[in-house]
């Protein structure tokens, strides 16, 4: 492994907070909340409990890897905004996984380059999808009603997201290059927010941001008139 | 310990706010704010200002540490709002505190919005008689409140029934042209106008509401009373006497804000009132509040304009407080509130 021996891992994306601590030669100690509408209230709860149960100090950590969706905006900010946090006071390297990768890197390890579709909830009658050949994304993530997923190969609805796949998938990205820890940011329109137009590197790691895929519920003034 | 090194991390609205505090000494108050970018929008779009606080959050704490000069292992805890204000904007805050917490080990406290606009004024003018009078107006909220102890003991005397005052500054400045936020157009066009011109409604203040309602404020009515005398001249084809306007609607609103509070003074027989909030930015409440205070006995304490609006710094001094008084912190589990009421200081 390149990138850093201990690591620390979570994920928002899903009503499910998912933290996993990753040690070399050591087996990763995890902590779930499923249900956990209450992202801000636990996720720190949980993050201090894997710590604490891996019997490493916080100044031992190597790096922090966030799922940055995609996923509900509000819970998905609690995961991504903590590890920026813990990254910043701790002075370690901080980046992010697309979620849905987490969720293909899992299937993968039983069922390698099978074509794949990840989908998980986004509310209001939709949901994100993406889709994979192995743990290659063979399109962008996007939103839509479940009807609208374009259907080939296997569906995995609502499959839960596993913190030790997005440590591992962080991981198998590190390998992929010479630098170990390189973070290729991707072109994100905040306020379009528009999924179609995200161009988001596969098989990399990404900065530690939000994937917005729904603008804001607003008109702008000049909307409006 | 008398002087406790606090960071205070405010997010309860569009204003990304992280202030630092030795005992009550301002070290830093630095400020990123979504305002702009809601302008485009009209007023505050809430996943506007959840997402622009996720983007300022580490660049506003960088910058308030480097002015404070001082790292963040030296610090005593770290307090953060939890409550009231807009979900989504408020968990971002207080990820980041509880984030904080556990990276450095330091205790966090939740802590109450509109008592934090309450404490800061000991920032400037330093400790806070017991009790104490507390009007807070901004886009957000308009409260009368009497302040026994600001660590734990808070009552509310009364509160809007309808929009905040800073709500009506902001519709009345849309109905005149005017940008958002409205509040400081509305001051500086009234600086130009006459005051009488315009005998707008004034809410609650009849003899019945003052019996039923004596605390309470209501701006919904004078908003739609401005917004029909707008429609109604528009038809003359004249146009609109836009500094008249505003200086007669800002007077109806200002005016029923300092009558009602030095009643309170008068009722209770306190006569320190401090003012805080958005709205305390505006000069002629002020102006108005102090010389009418004055004629009754009334001290009346303002933090500077930029301490009245949304800040961290009003956050780190509620902190200081709560951590000098040794109350205990909040339990790492600790809730965002959207309607915490104001007699919970502290998230438990
Ligand atoms: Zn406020």
């Amino acid at each position: 492994m390149k990138g850093p021996t201990n690591l620390l891992a979570i994920d928002t994306s899903t009503n499910r907070i998912a933290v996993a601590l990753l040690q070399f030669g050591k087996p990763p100690v995890v902590a779930i909340k499923e249900d956990g509408l209450g992202h801000a209230e636990f996720a720190a709860v949980l993050i201090n409990q894997v710590v604490k149960d891996s019997g490493l100090m916080l100044q031992e950590l190597g790096g922090i890897v966030c799922g940055i969706g995609p996923g509900p905006f509000t819970g998905l900010r609690v995961g991504i905004v903590s590890a920026q946090s813990i990254g910043f006071a701790l002075n370690i390297p901080v980046f992010g996984v697309c979620s849905h990768d987490a969720i293909a890197f899992e299937y993968a390890q039983q069922n390698p380059n099978k074509d794949v579709t990840v989908i998980t909830d986004a509310r209001r009658k939709e949901v994100y999808w993406t889709k994979y050949q192995g743990i290659k994304r063979t399109c962008t993530p996007r939103v839509s009603k479940l009807e609208e997923v374009t259907n080939t190969g296997v569906q995995l609805l609502h499959q839960p997201l596993n913190p030790v796949s997005l440590a591992n998938a962080a991981i198998e990205a590190m390998n992929r290059t010479e630098k170990g820890i390189e973070i290729k940011s991707f072109a994100t329109d905040s306020a379009k927010g528009d999924g179609s137009t995200v161009a988001l590197p596969n098989q990399v790691l990404l900065p530690p941001i939000p994937l917005y895929l729904r603008k804001p519920d607003a008109l702008t003034l000049a909307e409006r008139s | 310990m008398i002087n406790p090194l606090i960071l205070g991390i405010e997010t309860s609205c569009d204003e990304t706010g992280i202030g630092i505090v030795r005992g009550t000494e301002l070290l830093a108050d630095t400020l990123a704010s979504s305002v702009e970018e809601q302008a485009r929008f009209g007023g505050v779009v809430p996943e506007v200002a959840s997402r622009a606080h996720v983007e300022a959050m580490l660049p506003t704490l960088k910058k308030s540490i480097l002015a404070a000069g001082i790292n963040l292992n030296q610090l005593d805890a770290i307090a953060v709002t939890s409550g009231p204000g807009l979900t989504g904007a408020l968990v971002v805050g207080v990820a980041t505190a509880k984030a904080l917490g556990v990276a450095l080990n330091k205790p966090v406290y939740g802590v109450n919005h509109l008592a934090s606009h309450v404490a800061v004024d000991t920032l400037e003018n330093g400790k806070l008689p017991e009790p104490v009078l507390a009007l807070l107006v901004s886009g957000g909220h308009s409260s009368l409140l009497k302040v026994n102890n600001i660590t734990y003991q808070i009552e509310s005397l009364g509160k809007t029934l309808d929009d905040a005052a800073g709500e009506a500054f902001d519709k009345v400045a849309r109905v005149l042209g005017l940008p958002f936020p409205g509040g400081p157009w509305i001051d500086k066009a009234a600086k130009d106008g006459d005051p009488l011109k315009i005998d707008f409604p004034k809410g609650l203040m009849s003899k019945e509401d003052l019996v039923d309602h004596t605390f309470d404020f209501s701006f919904s009515g004078l908003k739609t009373a401005v917004a029909r005398w707008v429609q109604a001249w528009e038809k003359t084809g004249v146009a609109i006497p836009v500094a008249d306007v505003a200086a007669s609607f800002q007077e109806a609103v200002v005016e029923v804000l300092v009558k009602k509070t030095l009643l309170a003074a008068k009722q209770t027989g306190i006569n320190t009132v401090v003012i805080g909030g958005g709205v305390a930015a505006n000069s002629r409440l002020r102006s108005l509040a102090v010389s009418e205070a004055e004629k009754v006995g009334v001290t009346v304490r303002i933090p500077r304009p930029g301490l009245c609006t949304d800040n961290g710094a009003m956050v780190a001094a509620l902190g200081s407080h709560l951590f000098s008084a040794g109350i205990e912190p909040s339990e790492l589990s600790f809730e965002v509130d959207p309607i915490l009421p104001v007699t919970q200081v502290k998230a438990s």
